[in-house]
């Protein structure tokens, strides 16, 4: 077997050394002058380059999980802070619809119908306020995490929210089609809650150009990965570019005026999938008109 | 040393450029300069080695504010390949020619405009 130049040797070495992530690597000046020693140098000068590629990038990565978990200190201050002021909100809000109520019922018979008109607002807007400001504290506890999950079926939290808005589907003229579903589980108040934020949606968002059509369907669980989920329909659907801002606290795409919502559904929904393990986002490449949610569970009991 | 408008500068043989060997070298170029900025020729036949402080201060914003061109002189293979390293991936900012002939690169860099 014909020896290999021990120079070369030492370049096969180095070059190794680099693939096995070794950048601290070098070889000796090489004084010969030729080829080899060129390469040599060249390599010693790539192991520099390769070395200052990997500081910056551990640097770059640690400027990133520093900004993380700003960001997530400065959400969670957020949140609480939204908690504090929807708790003391609660009571002025509720004290506002009571007396704007009071006032219609006592003095209707004094009032012209701009002062009915009027109080009918004023009442409209106090229950306004108070589905924010629920909507707000159910998200707070939501992210507390502090109230212990009664954990169950998906398909056994829907059945009573389909229950619930079956009269508001017929009514519009439109029809809820539930598929079989998948063994998948969670929290089942917060469940109840993300079908009817969902299937909620879907009634508020329906198109006036055909008869609204709501599906909820899933698929099983492949090996030791999540159940998967959706709600879909054919209504009026979200532009791709808002696929995620949908999902922020109190982002609408319509005005108040236009339809009536609190902002907060979207939201809770997310962080009630995120709660049971799960994550939740818009298909923004399903086909046909309208929205498709697509969400994962876990497949088996905590 | 100074010659028609354009800065020579030398290498000893067998040298190992560091950083704060770039940093002189600027520093003496620039006492010596009469051009707004200079035209340089350098010959790195002696070079040895030039670590990344090196480079990475040849290649600088710095240098770029004060130096208009750059003619590197080189000879066999090693300066070769320093000069070739340095060119495609220091990047100066600024005009930079290899040469193997230094009285061409002092020709290129005494033409040169900017």
């Amino acid at each position: 077997m014909t020896s290999v130049d021990p120079r070369l040797e030492a370049l096969f070495e180095l070059l190794t050394r680099f693939a096995a992530g070794d950048h601290a690597a070098r070889l000796p000046f090489d004084d010969g002058g030729d080829t080899v020693a060129a390469i040599t140098i060249g390599l010693n000068m790539l192991g520099e380059e390769l070395e200052a590629a990997e500081v910056r990038a551990q640097e770059d990565a640690q400027e990133i999980r520093q900004r993380t978990a700003e960001l997530e200190r400065s959400n969670a201050d957020l949140e609480r802070f939204a908690a504090a002021v929807a708790h003391d909100l609660r009571q002025p809000a509720r004290h506002i619809g009571m007396f704007a109520s009071m006032l219609a019922n006592a003095y209707d018979a004094k009032l012209d119908d701009r002062g009915r008109e009027w109080l009918a607002m004023l009442e409209r807007s106090a229950q306004r306020m108070h589905a924010i400001i629920d909507g707000l504290l159910r998200y707070a506890r939501l992210a507390d995490g502090g109230e212990a999950a009664r954990w169950g079926l998906a398909a056994e939290a829907l059945q009573p929210v389909a229950e619930f808005l079956a009269g508001d589907i017929a009514a519009c003229g439109g029809r809820l089609i539930i598929e079989p579903l998948p063994e998948a589980y969670g929290d089942q108040d917060g469940l109840e809650q993300l079908f009817r934020n969902l299937l909620s949606n879907a009634l508020l968002y329906r198109s006036p150009e055909r008869p609204l059509e709501i599906r909820v369907g899933g698929s099983p669980a492949s090996g030791d990965g999540p159940a998967s989920l959706y709600v879909a329909d054919n209504g009026q659907g979200v532009p791709p570019e808002h696929a995620e801002t949908v999902f922020s606290m109190f982002r609408r795409l319509h005005s108040a005026d236009v339809h009536e919502g609190t902002g907060l559904g979207l939201a809770l929904a997310r962080r009630v999938v995120e709660r049971c393990g799960g994550k939740l986002w818009l298909d923004t490449e399903a086909v046909g008109p309208g929205a498709t949610f697509r969400f994962t569970l876990p497949s088996s009991h905590r | 040393m100074l010659r028609d408008g354009v800065t020579v500068v030398t290498m000893a043989e067998g040298a190992e450029l560091q950083r704060e060997h770039a940093d002189e070298n600027m520093a003496a170029m620039l006492e010596l300069r009469g051009d707004p900025k200079l035209r340089v020729v350098s010959d790195i036949r002696g070079l040895r080695s030039a670590d990344k402080g090196a480079r990475d201060a040849g290649a600088s914003d710095e240098f770029a504010s004060e130096v208009a061109c750059m003619a590197l002189v080189v000879g066999g293979s090693v300066t070769r390949m320093i000069g070739t390293f340095f060119l495609r991936i220091s990047r100066p900012k600024y005009p930079t020619r290899l040469f193997t002939d230094a009285d061409e690169a002092e020709r290129w860099a005494r033409s040169f405009s900017g």
